[in-house]
């Protein structure tokens, strides 16, 4: 018997106050507060080389009715900005205790905004130290293998942006790269439109700020809201899709 | 003038494509935006960077460039080296920045009436 399927909205590029880069107002209470009024049915968290902020937008969605993706934006040794996307807060905080080896211990300098750790109550927690817009000093192949052995999903992010997107930084995407799709802004950029055919493709808001949010997403055919079926999607396996609008 | 002078004044370690040395450089581009370099960067040119990603590899064969030199180098993939010697493209090395070997090349061409 062939299994209900049904659309889903996804915005799976969400940076939080955590981010150097992003707006202090990405606290875990306001994130949610933003995504349960747009109603998006999958949301992913992901701040620049960390996962310490997942556990306070997961306390703080507690009990609401959205799915939330365990996700981080990894600088590889190229400056290429890569998604990590892991099936539990065990495996996306397993990845990170690899990761910290890989991540040199440089104080976050003053032109940034302070890289706050907050919980479900919009605590602050603490600040991060270490500098997380740096990249690590992995390759994007190991780091693509690395997210691999943790069981994750590799999806080079923002590929239409020349800045820290991998088309401006390495010119290209070799065929024999083990990606599981890409992320752009514009399916209609001319670097999106040369790479649709070849890789299932995210649109995502990679919202710095709450108004962001939802901005750009992605709508996925699916039976259920899990993890599983993402990949199923990505894969274009049993029927399940990202649908183009 | 050849790519030789340039090894042997700047002291570069010669990664790849030894035997291609006696290439004539015809002027230099620096990036790091390997994009940039596919779209700007000339036929001739030794091209400086510090990337070390296979891809460089791709984009100096494409662009027919006589040599890459890598600043500021700690160390480079292997699958690059390997590449680049099938490809003959020549990698050169260097712990020096990128700036100070632009100058010391300009002081090179300026002596063989170059530039």
């Amino acid at each position: 018997m062939k299994d209900n399927l049904n659309l889903f909205t996804a915005d799976l590029h969400i940076h939080t106050c955590l981010s150097p880069c992003a707006e202090l107002e990405m606290s875990p209470k306001e994130i949610v507060k933003k995504i349960k009024k747009l109603k998006i049915d999958i949301v992913a968290i992901t701040d620049h080389n960390s996962s310490l902020n997942i556990q306070g937008v997961r306390d703080a969605s507690r009990g609401l009715d959205f799915k939330l993706f365990y996700g981080m934006e990894i600088t590889t040794r190229e400056e290429v900005h890569l998604l990590g996307y892991f099936y539990t807060l065990k495996a996306i905080n397993d990845f990170q205790k690899f990761l910290d080896s890989h991540l040199e211990n440089t104080d976050n300098p003053k032109i940034f905004e302070e890289q706050v750790i907050a919980n479900g109550k919009d605590e602050v927690l603490g600040f991060c130290k270490k500098n997380l817009y740096m990249p690590i000093d992995l390759s994007i192949e190991q780091t693509i293998d690395s997210i691999h052995s943790f069981k994750g999903i590799a999806i080079p992010a923002h590929i239409d942006r020349m800045g820290f997107g991998i088309v401006g930084q390495l010119g290209f995407i070799k065929e024999t790269l083990k990606i599981d799709g890409i992320e752009c802004y514009d399916r209609n950029s001319e670097i999106a439109k040369s790479y649709l055919k070849r890789y299932p493709t995210l649109t995502s808001s990679d919202a710095h700020k709450l108004d962001d949010i939802g901005k750009r997403i992605t709508i996925f055919k699916m039976k259920d809201r899990s993890f599983k079926e993402f990949k199923f999607a990505l894969r274009g396996e049993k029927g399940r899709r990202i649908l183009f609008l | 003038m050849k790519l030789k002078k340039i090894v042997d004044k700047l002291k570069l370690k010669v990664l790849s494509g030894k035997e291609y040395l006696d290439r004539e450089v015809k002027g230099g581009y620096s990036g790091d935006m390997l994009s940039d370099v596919l779209a700007n960067s000339k036929e001739g040119d030794i091209w400086l960077t510090v990337q070390v990603h296979p891809n460089i590899v791709a984009v100096s064969s494409m662009k027919g460039h006589c040599a890459v030199l890598i600043t500021n180098c700690k160390e480079v993939d292997k699958e690059t080296l390997e590449k680049a010697e099938e490809e003959k493209v020549v990698i050169l090395s260097t712990k020096l920045d990128s700036f100070s070997c632009i100058k010391e090349i300009v002081k090179l061409m300026k002596d063989e009436g170059q530039s």
